[in-house]
């Protein structure tokens, strides 16, 4: 499997990742937990070494899979996870408001993802979603403590827009990915998500 | 803009959350806990109009002797080389579909053609409800 760098900040990942999200949530039923323990393996063994889940899928219950999965691949592998939803320790969603990036919060998060990943570390922590209760530079700043306990490798921003500035985030956690939808259905879209200058607006949007 | 800062992309629902698989179309019914029943670009009307889209994208596939998400896979990686697609799947074979579409190498009039081919068709109907539209792009 040819490997790719994201940006400078020197996170090698296979060309190609896989997103678990639909093995526990989001898609229909919850998948049979062992089946994709090995359909993960299998990932891993045909040369992915990129592995996408989130908080919020589940919740939980996807980076339990994840982490089951990889434990004992984990250093063959980056791992990819999100905080950034009002949810509580015990999994109850609230959705007024359905965002929290305070940085108390960013870290409780943190802990427990890694508790539920299995690992002591995160490769790649993403913001899921801008929120717009705490600034940027906040938020980048609690992940900076992550990165600087050992905890996290690389700050992430998922479906960030014009208002958020991440080369403002940037100044304050050294490396970033942004996540967002780049597809062919998008770029043919319309509105919002697409047009005919979609993918090259989008990027400079972020 | 992410080139200039350096920074690496990550994009998620690379085959459209299936669609462009082309194993979905106008009759397919999502689960009651699918979130795609709450998507406008899912509704059956949008699945009708954006068929032509996966059609299209079909023949192409089919000349390069390539899968339809191949092609979507493949367009993606040769938009930038610090871009790394995430497609989910559950079923290994979907695995070892999406991963060969490394080994798809598109000429420059191929990508052109399938940038052609996406701005033929309209793509119907928003990515998110209204209520999750509001908590992006910002």
């Amino acid at each position: 499997m040819k490997k790719r760098t994201l940006g400078n900040s020197g996170l090698e990942v296979s060309a190609i990742g896989l997103g678990c999200m639909g093995m526990s949530f989001g898609l229909g039923p919850a998948k049979d937990k062992q089946e994709m323990i090995s359909l993960i393996r299998s990932a891993v063994e045909r040369g992915v070494t990129f592995f996408d889940t989130a908080e919020v899928y589940g919740p939980f219950t996807n980076e339990e899979l994840v982490g089951e999965a990889l434990a004992p691949l984990r250093e063959q592998v980056v791992i990819a996870t999100k905080f950034g939803f009002n949810i509580d320790p015990d999994g109850t969603p609230h959705q007024q408001p359905p965002l929290n990036s305070r940085p108390d919060h960013v870290k409780e998060v943190a802990d427990a993802s890694l508790m539920r990943l299995k690992t002591d570390y995160i490769d790649l922590f993403y913001q899921h979603r801008v929120d717009p209760e705490v600034p940027i530079e906040d938020v980048a700043g609690a992940v900076k403590d992550l990165i600087d306990e050992g905890k996290v490798r690389h700050f992430g921003l998922s479906e960030a827009g014009g208002r958020s500035d991440s080369s403002r985030a940037r100044r304050t956690a050294s490396d970033s990915t942004s996540e967002r939808i780049l597809t062919m259905v998008a770029r043919a879209g319309s509105g919002n998500t697409a047009g005919a200058r979609g993918i090259r607006n989008r990027l400079r949007s972020i | 803009m992410l080139e200039e800062l350096g920074i690496g992309f990550v994009p998620f629902s690379p085959l459209g959350k299936g669609f462009l698989t082309g194993k979905i179309d106008e009759n397919t019914k999502f689960d009651s806990t699918d979130f795609r029943n709450t998507v406008p670009r899912f509704s059956p009307e949008a699945r009708k109009a954006n068929q032509a889209l996966v059609d299209l994208i079909g023949e192409f596939a089919a000349q390069k002797k390539a899968t339809p998400a191949q092609i979507a896979l493949a367009w993606v990686l040769a938009q930038r080389p610090w871009i790394a697609p995430i497609p989910g799947t559950t079923k290994l074979h979907r695995l070892e579909e999406n991963l060969g579409a490394v080994e798809v190498e598109l000429t420059a009039d191929e990508f052109r053609e399938i940038e052609n081919i996406t701005s033929r068709v309209e793509v119907k109907g928003a990515r998110y409800s209204e209520g999750s539209q509001k908590l992006v792009n910002r």
